[in-house]
């Protein structure tokens, strides 16, 4: 078995990125990687599956509910914190604190899943890496095997690639 | 084939017809109540109905200056959907006289209040002075609508049409072309849009304290007002999602295209937005009472919330306007999706009358029960069926998009001011 070698198409538009991705997955093609400098939804929609960023941040806002109400309520009963005439655990207010701990929690899950998704931090770039996207311009990377690499090239240069690089 | 125009008039008068048919049965209803000697009640929904719809008509005109102020892109399409909602300003202004014929029955007597108080109630000042502020933002609102509506009419014009006959005519004296009438429009929407957006926030500031707070004079709130005007709004992007999805389906004026998912989205993402923002209104002036527990405060919220039969309508207000379209414009394919897009709009909007009901009615209403029935939802209908006859007169007859001519104009200039930037 020949080893597996990989190619990047390197587009100045983000449609033809996603073009191009729609078309290699229709050939069957199923190790694609995107790579671009801003999310792009035609992009992320071209690509297989949903990413997982929206359930870290559901789970950790809601976590974020529980976990503020729980505090202030808990902290409340302990030292019976009683203002105003108030009971101690008092639903009104706590949801502000509440409210707060869902946003804080939402978004740092946001960002945790953000970096889980997208395989960050690392070490070492990926193969064929290219800085220009991180700047203005959008990858397409496919995993293949070696007679595949022609076929590749031209669906990139059908699309409008401006580069075709090969590991 | 012939019967090809017949069938089409048919199909495009049906609404009017059932539109004509709901404000009969409204003034029936009316009629029937006062003639019953129900006059707490006629009045009270008559009023409610005045404080709904009259802020339907200027929130879509407001709403259209917003997304002008704010150079929105995707919304051309939406824009002049909102601004025909302004023809029911004319006949909000003649039902302003119901409000007036109907104040000496619901408002309570000043006589035992402070002298101050009893001078910024009088009838006579208070009644003048709505009306008055109701009157200048309507002409504020036609002379926005004037310099939104000439480039597209004009151009349609000298295109040969004869889009809005002799008014069409007046409205585009002294043409100057239509390259620079888009500047021209440009500069005074902007100049006006400006002064629309804080005079309405003024006006429905004026009208929270008079036309609801006053039927409770011992009550106060400072930020009623702002909670009165931004919920308002809410009920205008709702209103706006449902008409564009009714546009959408009939393609109106050829704006069926314009109005694709993205537009829906975008329109959806508001109604979350502002459905959110009108929670936070509440909950900031909830929480405000609640912890300052203040004798002449709390009998308002407590009367609303916990008190029977009002406490029911309470809890659907809260269903209908926060908790279903909340959860519902979560989901990115409900916001896409004309009519499940449609319906959270009509909830919404089904949960704003109920809410505008509930600020108005326990004040008014001393009697026994829920003053809720045929006789309410007959009302409801006379004003749905004359504020729809009224957005469709104007639909009809206005250009829905902007003529090619001034787009290009406009993105002329907008080009030509970025490369002056950039150079």
């Amino acid at each position: 078995m020949s080893a597996r070698q990989r190619i990047l198409g390197v587009f100045e538009r983000p449609a033809d990125a996603a073009a191009a991705v729609r078309e290699v997955r229709e050939r069957g093609f199923r190790e694609v990687e995107a790579y671009s400098p801003v999310p792009v939804e035609e992009l992320i929609a071209a690509l297989p599956g949903k990413p997982p960023v929206r359930w870290f941040t559901l789970l950790c806002g809601l976590g974020g509910f529980v976990g503020g109400m729980a505090l202030a309520v808990l902290t409340s009963l302990i030292y019976n914190l009683v203002v105003g005439g108030k009971p101690p655990a008092a639903f009104v207010p706590y949801l502000i604190i509440s409210f707060e701990s869902t946003i804080l929690l939402g978004g740092l899950g946001t960002l945790v899943g953000l970096l889980i998704g997208a395989r960050l931090p690392r070490r070492k770039a990926p193969p064929l890496w290219d800085a220009r996207l991180s700047e203005d311009r959008y990858g397409v990377a496919v995993e293949c095997n070696p007679e595949a690499l022609e076929l590749l090239a031209r669906i990139f240069a059908e699309h409008g690639a401006e580069d075709v690089l090969r590991a | 084939m012939s019967s090809g125009p017949e069938t089409r008039k048919r199909t495009t008068l049906g609404p009017e017809l059932l539109l004509g048919l709901a404000a009969v049965v409204g003034l029936a209803a009316f009629g029937t109540a006062l003639g019953l000697g129900w006059k707490v009640r006629a009045w009270q929904v008559f009023h409610v109905n005045f404080l709904f719809w009259t802020g339907l008509a200027f929130a879509g005109v407001v709403l259209s200056a917003v997304l002008r102020l704010t150079d929105s892109r995707w919304g051309f399409a939406v824009r002049r959907l909102g601004e025909c909602s302004a023809a029911f300003l004319p006949v909000s202004l003649v039902l302003y006289l119901g409000v007036v014929a109907g104040h000496g029955t619901l408002a309570p007597d000043v006589q035992p209040l402070a002298h101050a108080k009893q001078i910024w109630l009088a009838p006579a000042f208070l009644l003048m002075r709505d009306g008055a502020a109701l009157l200048l933002l309507a002409a504020l609102a036609g002379w926005y609508l004037y310099f939104s509506l000439r480039p597209d009419v004009g151009a349609a014009r000298e295109g040969g049409e004869r889009t809005l006959g002799a008014f069409g005519a007046w409205l585009t004296r002294d043409w100057r072309g239509a390259a620079a009438e888009a500047k021209r429009s440009r500069k005074a929407t902007a100049f006006l849009g400006v002064g629309l957006v804080v005079a309405y926030a003024l006006v429905f500031t004026l009208l929270a304290l008079d036309q609801i707070m006053a039927f409770d004079p011992t009550w106060m709130s400072t930020l009623f007002g702002a909670y009165f005007f931004i919920t308002n709004l809410y009920g205008g992007w709702a209103m706006l999602a449902f008409v564009a999805v009714l546009a959408r389906r009939g393609n109106l004026g050829g704006v069926g295209a314009a109005l694709d998912g993205d537009v829906l989205h975008s329109l959806g993402k508001l109604v979350f937005s502002f459905c959110f923002l009108s929670l936070d209104f509440f909950f900031s002036q909830f929480l405000v009472i609640w912890y300052g527990n203040l004798p002449e405060e709390t009998p308002f919220v407590l009367r609303r919330i916990r008190q029977m039969p009002w406490q029911t309508v309470a809890l659907a207000v809260l269903v209908f306007c926060f908790v279903v379209p909340f959860v519902a414009l979560l989901f990115k394919s409900i916001k896409r999706d004309a009519r499940t897009l449609a319906a959270v709009g009509l909830v919404a909007l089904a949960g704003l009358w109920l809410e505008r009901f509930l600020l108005v009615a326990p004040s008014t209403w001393h009697g026994a029960g829920l003053p809720l029935g045929p006789l309410e939802l007959g009302v409801t209908l006379g004003f749905l069926g004359l504020f729809g006859l009224s957005w469709r007169f104007a639909v009809r007859r206005v250009p829905l998009l902007p003529a090619a001519a001034v787009t290009e104009a406009l993105e002329t200039e907008t080009r030509e001011a970025e490369e002056g930037t950039h150079g």
